[in-house]
């Protein structure tokens, strides 16, 4: 089968790929673009882990094509934030010990990206909504509802001070 | 991950029906692909070339006006839970919408998909069989329009022919009408449905008389269904509680589950149909203006 090239925007950065029409997103990323922090746990939509933003939105890289990603805007957990400067998200997880065997952890970040994006104070049931395509073996889901309420309190401070 | 295939975006709906014609069952529509890319790692389908209508801006719409609603069939369900466009009388198809899968399904799953994948239990078909919906058919050779009630043909079947795509969803509503959907699952979020009904009743405003009433299971029978018989009983009626637990008695009589139900026991949905009815009954009827 032949290659097709599909351009996309990943975490700010313009890439070209060559790629199978058949190609997942998700192999994109992890193998193409070495971008590791996207986890696989089921490959059909029923557990989150593979969850990144599409144009914004939360969305299953393990059902879409790369194909269908074309001229798109990708976000990974990668793009969140950096080791030397997390985003609040990520601080507000460690803070409140929602982070164990952390496989989750990306995809549960980029839903809560998602939900803050949209709806900047949610209440405790919106996030539980916004995480509700994320499946967390450790935790009980406690601690990330918690880490994301605080994480959106330091976001609404953070922009008051600017 | 899967097997090979070719990838092509056409860039209108007459570009889709040429295509459709020509490849016939080489093909398959891809839209939102929550369930199409799940079949095709479980290697239930290997099609020679997939057609990618999922941002074709002619299919995806939510439109209301003259009483009537029309939603293009590429509209995802994120979007039908949400939009502002969808009249209030009408919030239980939102509400159906709102509880399929989780918020990354949604973002991509689509109404149309959700009623041409077929499952028994899919979730847009009772509230959108209670509403009277149709369904516009349309490929090269013309365009047909299909009662939802008729558009499925048994578990995972539908009337469409191969060169034919869904292109409208429209049904009538009336500021008269009250809506409800419940939908029974095993967990919150992430669950196919065991048992889901909806219900539309119109009501004269002057006395209460029920001029329109229907009833819809989901899940509970080969294709979504009318519990027609549940109907007659309260059309022409003055609701009452009584009346209202007859109906649903009736109505778990349509009841067919599979003999052999990976999700529950025919028995427990045959009861729990009965509760889900008289619920959405009572939800739509105002229990408290009903007669004893």
């Amino acid at each position: 089968m032949i290659s097709v090239s599909v351009e996309l925007d990943v975490n700010g950065r313009h890439v070209t790929v060559e790629v199978k029409p058949s190609e997942r997103l998700i192999d994109v990323l992890r193998n193409h673009l070495g971008l590791t922090g996207t986890k696989e746990g089921c490959g059909k939509g029923d557990c989150g882990a593979c969850t990144v933003l599409l144009d914004g939105i939360a969305v299953n890289s393990c059902l879409l094509l790369a194909v269908q990603a074309d001229g798109r805007k990708i976000t990974t957990v990668e793009g969140l934030g950096t080791p030397d400067e997390l985003h609040p998200l990520q601080e507000a997880f460690l803070r409140h010990g929602a982070v164990q065997c952390g496989y989750c952890t990306p995809g549960m970040l980029l839903s809560a990206k998602a939900l803050l994006d949209r709806n900047p104070m949610p209440t405790p049931e919106q996030v539980a909504i916004a995480i509700s395509g994320n499946l967390c073996r450790c935790t009980g889901y406690r601690q990330i509802i918690d880490a994301v309420m605080d994480a959106a309190h330091v976001i609404a401070a953070n922009d008051k001070r600017q | 991950m899967f097997h090979d295939f070719d990838y092509v975006k056409p860039g209108s709906v007459d570009e889709v029906l040429t295509l459709l014609a020509e490849l016939g069952e080489r093909c398959r529509l891809l839209a939102g692909g929550t369930v199409l890319l799940v079949d095709l790692r479980d290697g239930h389908l290997s099609p020679e070339v997939l057609l990618d209508i999922g941002d074709l801006p002619a299919l995806q719409f939510i439109r209301a006006d003259g009483g009537m609603v029309r939603i293009g069939p590429a509209t995802t369900l994120t979007e039908v839970a949400e939009s502002p466009l969808l009249p209030k009388e009408v919030s239980f198809l939102a509400k159906a919408a709102a509880s399929v899968g989780g918020p990354q399904i949604r973002n991509r799953a689509t109404i149309g998909g959700n009623l041409a994948y077929a499952s028994p239990g899919a979730d847009m078909a009772p509230p959108l069989l209670a509403l009277g919906a149709t369904l516009r058919l349309t490929s090269k050779r013309g365009e047909r329009e299909v009662p939802a009630d008729e558009f499925f043909a048994g578990p995972r079947r539908t009337v469409c022919g191969s060169d034919e795509i869904v292109t409208e969803i429209s049904f009538p509503y009336r500021a008269s009408g009250r809506g409800a959907f419940i939908k029974l699952g095993l967990r919150n979020a992430m669950a196919i449905s065991l048992a889901s009904v909806g219900v539309w009743i119109e009501r004269d405003p002057s006395n209460g008389v029920v001029e329109e009433v229907r009833i819809a299971l989901g899940a509970l029978a080969p294709t979504p269904i009318r519990a027609k018989a549940a109907e007659e009983l309260l059309r022409g009626q003055r609701a009452s509680a009584r009346l209202i637990e007859q109906a649903a008695e009736v109505a778990r009589e349509y009841v067919r589950p599979r003999p052999s139900s990976i999700r529950s026991s025919g028995e427990y949905r045959k009861i729990v149909t009965g509760v889900l009815i008289r619920r959405a009954l009572e939800k739509c009827l105002d229990t408290g203006d009903l007669i004893a």
